[in-house]
C-alpha cells in the first residue's frame, strides 16, 4: 500500500485543469512572415487557454473537450503599389515656326504602404491528453500532454481576419492621393494574391505551434517536501522525501485521477 | 469502490505513512518527547522542553523530574496484534505504543538546620499502550490539520491496581499533551495535490486514515 494516496473525480479535475490553464498564462509564438503578390505580412501572436471539460479514460488518458484557445494577432501588412506606377505619355504639337512643342512627361508613383492590423478570436477544440508523472530537477511534476495535433475550426476566424484585412486595406488606400481610379485594379490584384484559402493556411501556421505539444501542469512539488512549516526558532520545519510518485486514471465505479506516493 | 465516493476528492495516509511522518516530526522536533525541570533541563531548546517543578511546602525549589518518551508507534484499525486488556481497538480508532522513561529528582536533605541536600535521579521505564482517534480542525477554506486524541491508556506492568490507575491517568494526560503537538496539515494527506475542503473524516479503516471532501 502506498504511504499516501490522493484522488480526485472529473469535477475536481475540471477545477485543477482551469487552474493549470491560468498558471500557463499567455504564451507567445515565434513571429513570422509571408508574402503573396504585392502583399507582405509580418505577424506576432500570443495565446492563452481557458475552459474545457475533463473526462477520464483509464489508465492514463484524459480527454479535454471544448477547451478554448484565445489568441491575439498583430499583423504588419505591407502593400507594394509599384505595379500601379504610371507615366502619362507626352503629347507633341507641331507649331509653325516653333517646331514641336510637347507636354511635360508626368509620372505617377505609389510608394509602398504599411498597415498595422490587430485581430483576436477564440476557438474551441477537443483533444486527448497523456497523463505523466516525472521527477525533474528535484521536483515531482504531474502533467497532461496533448496527444497529436487537434483539428482547429479555422473557418470563421479566417473569414473574420480576411474581412479585417480588407477593411484595413481599404481605409489605408483611401488616404492615398490620386488613388481613386486605381482602386478597382488594386482590389483585383490583392484578391488574386490573397484569398480565404491563404488566410486559412496562415492561421493554421500561426496557431498550430500553440496546440502542438500543449502541456498543462497539474502538480509540482519538491521531492524534499515540507510536510510541516517551521513554527519558530525552536520548531524547525519537518521534511519528508517523496518517492515513487505515480499518477493514473482508475475506474472502480467512478473515474478518478489517483496519485500515489511513498514517503 | 471508488476512493472519492460521494465527494470530489480523497486523501489518505497509510499506517506506514503515519509512522514515517511521526518519525520525521519527532526527529526534527525532539523537544516534544523530552520534558524536564531544572536541574535536568536548563532551558528549552530544539531537543528538550523545560517545565516547572512541582511546588511543595518544605521542598526547596519544588519537586524536580524528567519525562522522556520514545517516538510513538501507531497502529491503525484493524489491529496488527492484541492489545493489553482492557484496551480494544475498534473501527475509526488507532493504538499508540511508547516507552516512558520517568526520572525523579530525589532530594535527600538532613534534619534540623541541615536542610540543604543532594538531588539524586531515580528512574523507571514504563511500557505505555493507548487507544485513541484522529481529530480534525479547520482554520480556513482548504486549510486545516489532523491530530490524535488518546481515549484510554494502559501502563505495563504496574501494581497495586490503585497505582496502576494513577499512572494510567498520568500517562494518558502526558500522551495527549505530547500528541497535541503532532498536528498533520491536510496537505500531507495529499502531498499538496489540491486544497481539500473537509466534508467527511478523518476515518480510520483498512490501516489508513482517510479524509474526503471538495476542493478549493
Amino acid at each position: 500500500m502506498p504511504d499516501v494516496v490522493a484522488a480526485i473525480d472529473e469535477t475536481a479535475a475540471n477545477s485543477l485543469l482551469h487552474d493549470a490553464e491560468s498558471a500557463l498564462g499567455t504564451v507567445d509564438a515565434p513571429s513570422g512572415s509571408t508574402s503573396a503578390g504585392p502583399l507582405v505580412l509580418q505577424w506576432s501572436a500570443s495565446a492563452s487557454f481557458s475552459g474545457g471539460t475533463v473526462a477520464f479514460t483509464p489508465p492514463d488518458v484524459i480527454a479535454i473537450d471544448n477547451c478554448t484557445i484565445n489568441y491575439e494577432l498583430s499583423v504588419d501588412l505591407s502593400i507594394d503599389l509599384s505595379f500601379l506606377d504610371i507615366c502619362l505619355p507626352q503629347v507633341c504639337v507641331p507649331i509653325p515656326c516653333v517646331g514641336n512643342v510637347c507636354t511635360p512627361k508626368i509620372c505617377l508613383t505609389f510608394p509602398p504602404i504599411s498597415i498595422p492590423i490587430s485581430f483576436s478570436e477564440a476557438i474551441e477544440f477537443s483533444a486527448d491528453f497523456d497523463l505523466t508523472a516525472t521527477l525533474a530537477g528535484g521536483d515531482w511534476e504531474i502533467d497532461v500532454v496533448i496527444l497529436g495535433v487537434p483539428t482547429l475550426d479555422l473557418g470563421p476566424g479566417a473569414l473574420a481576419l480576411l474581412e479585417a484585412i480588407t477593411v484595413a486595406i481599404a481605409a489605408a488606400l483611401e488616404a492615398i492621393p490620386l488613388i481613386g481610379p486605381f482602386l478597382a485594379l488594386i482590389t483585383v490584384a490583392i484578391a488574386a494574391a490573397f484569398g480565404i484559402a491563404d488566410v486559412t493556411g496562415l492561421l493554421g501556421d500561426i496557431l498550430t505551434p500553440f496546440v502542438s505539444g500543449l502541456k498543462f501542469k497539474l502538480y509540482k512539488q519538491p521531492q524534499h517536501f515540507e510536510a510541516i512549516p517551521a513554527g519558530g526558532a525552536l520548531d524547525p520545519a519537518v521534511f519528508v522525501t517523496l518517492q515513487n510518485l505515480t499518477a493514473e486514471v482508475q475506474d472502480a465505479g467512478k473515474p478518478e485521477l489517483v496519485v500515489s506516493v511513498d514517503i | 469502490m471508488s476512493l472519492t465516493g460521494a465527494h470530489h476528492a480523497f486523501a489518505g495516509v497509510s499506517e506506514d505513512g503515519v509512522n514515517k511522518i511521526a518519525h520525521a516530526f519527532f526527529g526534527a522536533r525532539p523537544r516534544y518527547l523530552h520534558y524536564g525541570t531544572t536541574p535536568f533541563v536548563g532551558t528549552t531548546t530544539i531537543t528538550e522542553t523545560q517545565v516547572s517543578t512541582i511546588a511543595f511546602p518544605g521542598i526547596p525549589g519544588g519537586i524536580s523530574y524528567m519525562v522522556e518518551l520514545s517516538i510513538p508507534q501507531f497502529d491503525l484499525y484493524p489491529p496488527n496484534g492484541p492489545l493489553p486488556p482492557p484496551l480494544v481497538l475498534g473501527p475509526n480508532q488507532l493504538s499508540v505504543k511508547t516507552e516512558a522513561h520517568i526520572t525523579l529528582g530525589c532530594l535527600q536533605t538532613g534534619a534540623g538546620s541541615e536542610k540543604r541536600g543532594t538531588t539524586t535521579p531515580v528512574s523507571t521505564d514504563l511500557e505505555v499502550w493507548a487507544i485513541g482517534h484522529p481529530v480534525s480542525q479547520t482554520f480556513s477554506l482548504g486549510v486545516g490539520d489532523i491530530y490524535f486524541h488518546v481515549d484510554d491508556v494502559k501502563v505495563m506492568p504496574v501494581a497495586p491496581a490503585s497505582l496502576d490507575l494513577v499512572l494510567d491517568c498520568l500517562l494518558r494526560m502526558i500522551l495527549n499533551g505530547v500528541l497535541s503537538s503532532l498536528q498533520l496539515p491536510f496537505k500531507i494527506f495529499n502531498v499538496d495535490f489540491f486544497k481539500l475542503i473537509l466534508e467527511e473524516g478523518p476515518l480510520v479503516t483498512a490501516n489508513q486514515i482517510e479524509i474526503r471532501g471538495g476542493i478549493v
